[in-house]
């Protein structure tokens, strides 16, 4: 037996869609991103947060990605910069109120506001580019 | 004497029609001693029966000309099945599950069970009181047009039927000039006897039966019978058995779409709705002509579940997707060799005390007109100790989707009939806001219309029902996606 997250019916193993509501009762499995950064490309498990910055406070529940360790252009990058995080099956971006900001394909976005991200995104975290990556699986 | 070639030459070295050569000798050297004269039980008759065998079958040239003689002119009449099943495996301790099972059928048949035969068709149109005026003109003016679909070597019967059948014409040329007056005479008055109207088709049909001429009924009507529907039912087992397909086309909204569904779906026909405006000629010949098919045999099917399972539902999705009702025998269609057809098959097993089958469920297909079935056997699904559910296939989640929708706004209009409106509005807002997400907006623009109705005067609009269940029903038909507004 297994239970609908949308109606909490009980429905038998094997049920595809709920006959209650019609509310998916299987677990698609998340897109993958990848984080190309200079001439390196970083996957992370997408399942976690990402917090990026140049020593970002590790969080239950996310992962950290330093950026200390990649160029000397995280200069003005903030300690906890923002965050990449993934919802019903698309990654978002949220900046932690960060002291230089953080910029979407050339726009700046507003601080605590989650932006949707896609494929070949630019995201730049005061002077520092990070190129985005997602495939559906 | 029997004719030699009449003999299952693979049976009696004992290999499938598919053996190798090298499989060929060896059955064939083993057959030798097991059947020489010089041994004890063996016989003269079987020596050269194996012998003979052995010569027709090792020759590829003699070979490729018997396995011709054995099906007919046709060495291609064999049916593929092409199963997908989900889940594939069970975790242990799983005592209950449903399966769903998406069967594909494939096969290359240009022989054909028709010749120049042409078909035979009988029209019934139902001349009840309510018929009267613009819904009696639609469907006359249709059948003109389908006359205009059918060709002179075709037989075409006209029975209207009211309280009791009336017979226009019988068995006729459907080209003929005269008959397009007769038709124009028809008038509307009295009930709906539809188990009547059917048995009078039957017989006339079943009097003018000819081999290789395939028959059809379409039935045109607006409104329910009453009392007699398990007749209709029983008339409907009779068509099935003898190869007659019935084709319902329900006008307005009163109609029994269950039962039609029930009938059509017994015989390989279909149930469609025609809103006045979808009555025009152009309309009707399509549905003619996907319905009907001059060179082009039956596709049967015979589904066996082990005493584990129980079949739930079947959806056929191609030809003329509807739900079909479960027989040990049933007609999917008809079949080409081109043309594919597909169903879903929805099961529950139960593996609770001792289950000994590894079977789930034995498939067999076959063609009219062709010797062998094909037969698979679809397994019990695996035990397997990873608890975690796999994603479906994309095909069966795609079809789930819309089969679940179906059976949601199918309750959600029972419930609101019943008198339950608040229940039955929130499932069907549940399914138009599905609907949106899933892409098929007219049909959420549809079902949106229907609720706001509901909210203003508690019932559907005139078509309201029938608009939503085709519309939902709809979206199994494999090449017309929706765009997306």
């Amino acid at each position: 037996m297994k239970v609908c997250p949308y109606c909490a019916t009980e429905a038998l193993f094997g049920s595809i869609y709920c006959e209650q509501c019609g509310e998916a009762l299987f677990q698609s499995s998340p897109p993958e991103i990848f984080l190309v950064i200079g001439s390196q490309t970083i996957t992370p498990n997408p399942s976690l947060s990402i917090l990026l910055g140049r020593d970002p406070t590790p969080v239950s529940g996310s992962q950290v990605i330093s950026l200390e360790n990649y160029s000397q252009e995280e200069m003005g990058v903030s300690r906890n910069h923002a965050i990449i995080f993934l919802s019903d099956s698309k990654f978002f971006i949220k900046d932690t109120s960060s002291t230089n900001g953080t910029w979407l394909n050339m726009n700046k976005i507003k601080p605590q506001e989650a932006v949707e991200i896609h494929d070949n995104d630019r995201i730049r975290l005061a002077n520092f580019e990070i190129l985005v990556n997602i495939r559906k699986r | 004497m029997t004719d030699p070639s009449r003999k299952d030459l693979y049976s009696i070295l004992g290999i499938s029609p598919t053996a190798s050569l090298q499989e060929i000798k060896s059955a064939f050297r083993k057959a030798l001693k097991e059947n020489h004269p010089d041994v004890a039980n063996g016989s003269t008759t079987r020596f050269f029966d194996i012998r003979d065998a052995y010569v027709t079958l090792s020759k590829e040239k003699t070979r490729e000309e018997y396995d011709r003689s054995i099906h007919g002119q046709n060495d291609l009449g064999l049916i593929q099945i092409l199963p997908t099943i989900y889940p594939e495996e069970i975790p242990f301790g799983i005592d209950r599950a449903r399966i769903s099972l998406h069967l594909k059928f494939t096969g290359a048949t240009e022989k054909s069970t028709s010749s120049g035969q042409g078909i035979e068709l009988v029209i019934l149109i139902d001349t009840s009181t309510s018929m009267a005026g613009t819904k009696l003109d639609a469907v006359k003016s249709a059948c003109q047009a389908l006359r205009g679909g059918l060709h002179p070597a075709d037989k075409l019967t006209i029975i209207g039927f009211n309280d009791f059948p009336n017979i226009l014409f019988e068995n006729q040329d459907p080209t003929l000039p005269g008959l397009g007056n007769k038709i124009q005479t028809v008038q509307a008055k009295g009930g709906t006897e539809l188990s009547k109207a059917l048995d009078m088709a039957g017989q006339r049909l079943a009097a003018h039966h000819r081999k290789d001429r395939p028959q059809y009924i379409f039935l045109f009507t607006d409104g329910k019978t009453y009392g007699d529907e398990n007749a209709c039912l029983q008339f409907a087992a009779q068509a099935a058995e003898n190869i007659v397909a019935v084709h319902c086309f329900g006008i307005g909204p009163e109609w029994n779409e269950t039962l039609l569904e029930e009938i059509s779906g017994r015989t390989g026909g279909s149930t469609n709705f025609l809103s006045q405006k979808q009555l025009t000629a152009k309309e009707i010949l399509r549905y003619l002509h996907s319905a009907i098919t001059r060179k082009v045999p039956d596709l049967y099917l015979s589904l066996t579940p082990s005493p584990e399972s129980q079949i739930l539902s079947i959806y056929r999705l191609n030809p003329s997707p509807q739900q079909i009702p479960y027989y040990p025998k049933m007609v999917i269609g008809r079949f080409s060799g081109e043309r594919q057809a597909s169903i879903l098959v929805e099961l529950e097993l139960n593996l609770q005390g001792n289950f000994t089958s590894k079977s789930l469920l034995t498939v067999s297909s076959w063609i009219s007109g062709m010797p062998s079935a094909h037969t698979i056997d679809i397994p019990v699904p695996a035990s397997s100790s990873n608890s975690e559910e796999k994603i479906p296939d994309e095909t069966i989640r795609d079809v789930t989707q819309k089969v679940v929708l179906i059976r949601m706004q199918q309750k959600a209009r029972k419930l609101i009939n019943k008198g339950s409106l608040v229940e039955g509005k929130k499932l069907l807002n549940r399914v138009a806001e599905l609907s949106r997400q899933y892409g098929h907006v007219s049909l959420a623009q549809t079902i949106v219309l229907e609720l706001n109705e509901l909210d203003a005067s508690k019932h559907f609009s005139d078509e309201g029902e029938k608009k939503i269940h085709f519309g939902t029903r709809a979206l199994l038909l494999p090449d017309e996606k929706e765009q997306k507004s």
